[in-house]
C-alpha cells in the first residue's frame, strides 16, 4: 500500500471532524435556541420542550455532543427535524446529481479554458489573443447564477431544452439534456479563468530555451506548442483541477437552483429555508467529505503522473 | 515591489498622451473604464434617493409587469414598481455587502498569515491547520450557513462572506512572509532588538501591502457575486429592501414574458464585478505584474 494513503484518510478524518463540530456547535449558537429559530418566536413552551426533547438539547452540551461524535463514527447524520427521515438517505439521494454536474462542469471548463489558453498564447499581442483576454475577463465577470438565467432564456426556451428537473443516469437521453446547460453555465466561467492561467504559464515556458531550440530545429508549431509548452504548463494546469471542484461544488448550490435541479445544493437551501438543521448539519459535512475525497483522489493523480512529487 | 516592471507583452509604440496617462496611473484604457463604472455605482449607491425616479416601494398593481416606455425606462415589476429605481436602491446593498465583507477578510486573514509565518512552530501549524479545513469548504456554503443561522442583514451577511476568505487572505500573505522572514533587512532587525510586533508591521507588511491590494481588489468582485447569490437564493437582505439577486430570481419567473427584468438585474451584478476585474488588473499592472491570479471562491 502507497505511505500516502494513511495520511490521506488521517486529514479525512481530521476534516470531517473539525467541520462536524464547527456545525454542531454553530447551531447551537443559534440566538434563542434552534428550537425557537424552528417554530418561531411565538411558539408555545410545550412545542419547544418536545422540539428539545426530539434534538436531544436539555441534556449538557458535552453529553449532546458525545452522542454526536458517537452517531457521525458509526456513519449516521441523526433525522430531518422537518419529515423525521434519515438525513443520510436524502442526501445519498441526490449526491449523484451534484457529482454528475459538478464533474460535467469541470470537463467543460478544463477542456474550453485550455483550448482558449492555448490558443490566446499563440497568438500573443496579435487580435486573437486580445479578443481572448477580454472574453475570458468579461466572462469571469458573469456569476455563473446569471449564466444559468440567460442560458434558460437564450437557448432552452427557443430549442425545447428541459429547464428543470434531473433524470437517473440510467436514462442516459433525458440526463444529459437535463444536464447539459447547468453543466454549461457551471464551465463557462472556469473556461475562463482556466484560460487565462493556462495563458500565463504557457507563456512563460514559450520564452524558454527549449522552445527556442524546438523552433530552430526547425520543428512545426503546432508541435512546439503542444509538445513543447503545453505539456510542461499541464501539470501546473492540471494542479488547479482540486480548487476548482471547491469552487464548483459551491456554484452547484446556486446553479440547481436556477435549474431546479434535484441536487446537495438545492437540499441545503431548501433545508435552510425551513430551518432543519440536522439536514443543514449533514448537508455541510457531506460536501466537506466529498470535497476532501476529491482532493486527495487528485493528489494521488498526481502523484502518479509526476513522479518528482514525494511525499515530505 | 514599488518599481515598475516593463511588460514584456507591450510593444512600445507612440500612443496618444491620453492613453499613456491611463496606462501610467490606471494600468490599462480597460482599467479607466472599471473605474468610470465604479465610479457611477458609488455615487447611485450613495444617493439613490435623489437619482431614482420613482420610489422603490410604491406599488402599482394595475400597472404590474409593463414593459419599458418612456415614462418607467426598464418597465414594472411583479408588484408595479419601477425596475429602474429598484436597481438603483440595490446598488447599495451589494456594494456595502462587498466592500464590507472584504475589508473583514483583509483585516483578519492577513495579520493571522504573518503571524502564522512570522513566528513558525506551532502557531503557524495551529493557523495554517484552521486555514487549511476552512478551505476545503466552498465560500458560499459557509456564508449560506452562517446567514441561515444568525440571519441577514447587511452586517451579518458581510460578516457570513467574509469568513470564506479568511483562510485565503492568510494563506496568500502566509507564503510570502516565510521568504521575508529569512531575509538580512528583517533578520537584521530583529537582532537589534526590534520587537516582534514592530518588525511585521515595519518591514513586513509594507511588503505585502501591493499584493494584497490588488488581490483585495479583485476579491471585492467576488464578494459581490457572493452577496447577489444569497439574494438569490432569498438568503438575502429581507424583501421589500431591493436587492439585485433578489430581483435576477423574481425577473427568473417572468423570463418568457418580461425577460429585461431578470437580464438588467444580472447586467446590474455584471457591472458591478467588471468593475472591481479591471480596477485589479490595472493595479496588477501598475503595482506588481507578479501578484498571483485572482483567488476563487
Amino acid at each position: 500500500m502507497p505511505r500516502y494513503l494513511p495520511r490521506l484518510l488521517v486529514r479525512l478524518v481530521l476534516t470531517v471532524f473539525v467541520v462536524a463540530s464547527a456545525v454542531f456547535f454553530g447551531v447551537r449558537m443559534v440566538p434563542g435556541g434552534p428550537a425557537t429559530a424552528l417554530l418561531g418566536a411565538d411558539a408555545s413552551p410545550v412545542d419547544i420542550a418536545a422540539v428539545n426533547e426530539k434534538l436531544g438539547l436539555e441534556e449538557p452540551l458535552i453529553v449532546q455532543y458525545g452522542r454526536f461524535l458517537g452517531q457521525l463514527a458509526t456513519g449516521s447524520l441523526g433525522n430531518s427535524l422537518v419529515s423525521d427521515r434519515p438525513v443520510t438517505a436524502s442526501i445519498m439521494a441526490v449526491l449523484p446529481h451534484t457529482l454528475e454536474l459538478a464533474i460535467a462542469g469541470m470537463a467543460i471548463g478544463m477542456v474550453g479554458g485550455v483550448l482558449l489558453g492555448v490558443f490566446t498564447a499563440a497568438y500573443r499581442n496579435r487580435a486573437p489573443d486580445y479578443i481572448g483576454r477580454v472574453l475570458s475577463l468579461t466572462l469571469l465577470s458573469f456569476p455563473s447564477y446569471y449564466i444559468g438565467v440567460l442560458l434558460i432564456f437564450l437557448v432552452a426556451l427557443r430549442v425545447g431544452l428541459p429547464t428543470s428537473g434531473a433524470a437517473p443516469l440510467s436514462d442516459p437521453l433525458q440526463n444529459l439534456s437535463q444536464l447539459i446547460l447547468p453543466a454549461l453555465a457551471l464551465g463557462i466561467v472556469g473556461t475562463a479563468y482556466v484560460a487565462r492561467v493556462t495563458r500565463g504559464l504557457m507563456l512563460e515556458v514559450l520564452d524558454e530555451d527549449h522552445v527556442r531550440t524546438a523552433r530552430a530545429k526547425g520543428i512545426s508549431e503546432f508541435r512546439v506548442l503542444i509538445r513543447h509548452a503545453l505539456q510542461p504548463a499541464s501539470l501546473p494546469i492540471a494542479s488547479l483541477g482540486g480548487l476548482f471542484f471547491i469552487v464548483l461544488i459551491g456554484d452547484a448550490v446556486l446553479i440547481e437552483t436556477v435549474f431546479a435541479r434535484p441536487g446537495l445544493g438545492t437540499l441545503m437551501v431548501d433545508a435552510m429555508l425551513a430551518r432543519d438543521y440536522t439536514m443543514v448539519q449533514g448537508a455541510v459535512i457531506v460536501v466537506a467529505a466529498v470535497i476532501v475525497v476529491v482532493n486527495s483522489l487528485l493528489e494521488i493523480v498526481y502523484r502518479l503522473i509526476d513522479p518528482r512529487i514525494r511525499v515530505k | 515591489m514599488t518599481t515598475i516592471e516593463s511588460h514584456p507583452s507591450r510593444t512600445p509604440t507612440r500612443r496618444r498622451s491620453v492613453a499613456r496617462a491611463a496606462r501610467k496611473y490606471c494600468g490599462s484604457p480597460m482599467a479607466v473604464a472599471g473605474y468610470c463604472i465604479l465610479l457611477i455605482l458609488v455615487v447611485v449607491a450613495l444617493m439613490p434617493g435623489q437619482l431614482a425616479p420613482y420610489d422603490p416601494h410604491a406599488q402599482n398593481v394595475a400597472r404590474a409587469l409593463e414593459g419599458p416606455s418612456g415614462e418607467h425606462l426598464l418597465g414594472l415589476d411583479q408588484y408595479g414598481r419601477d425596475i429602474l429605481s429598484r436597481l438603483m436602491h440595490g446598488a447599495r446593498v451589494s456594494l456595502a455587502v462587498g466592500l464590507l465583507a472584504v475589508s473583514m477578510a483583509l483585516v483578519v486573514g492577513i495579520p493571522l498569515g504573518i503571524a502564522a509565518g512570522y513566528f513558525g512552530g506551532w502557531v503557524e501549524t495551529a493557523i495554517m491547520w484552521v486555514v487549511d479545513v476552512m478551505l476545503s469548504i466552498p465560500g458560499i456554503i459557509l456564508a449560506l450557513l452562517f446567514v441561515a443561522l444568525f440571519g441577514s442583514g447587511v452586517v451579518n451577511m458581510s460578516i457570513a462572506i467574509a469568513i470564506g476568505f479568511v483562510p485565503t487572505f492568510a494563506r496568500l500573505s502566509h507564503s510570502p512572509t516565510l521568504s521575508y522572514r529569512q531575509r538580512e533587512f528583517v533578520q537584521g532587525s530583529i537582532a537589534f532588538g526590534g520587537r516582534s510586533l514592530w518588525v511585521m508591521r515595519r518591514h513586513i507588511w509594507p511588503n505585502l501591502r501591493s499584493q494584497m491590494l490588488i488581490i483585495g481588489c479583485l476579491t471585492a468582485g467576488t464578494t459581490i457575486r457572493i452577496e447577489a447569490g444569497l439574494s438569490f437564493l432569498g438568503l438575502g437582505v429581507a424583501p421589500p429592501t431591493a436587492t439585485w439577486g433578489g430581483m435576477l430570481r423574481d425577473g427568473m419567473l417572468y423570463l418568457q414574458s418580461v425577460p429585461l427584468y431578470s437580464i438588467v438585474a444580472g447586467l446590474a451584478i455584471f457591472s458591478a464585478i467588471v468593475a472591481f476585474n479591471l480596477i485589479g488588473d490595472g493595479l496588477r499592472d501598475i503595482l506588481d505584474p507578479r501578484t498571483p491570479e485572482r483567488p476563487v471562491g
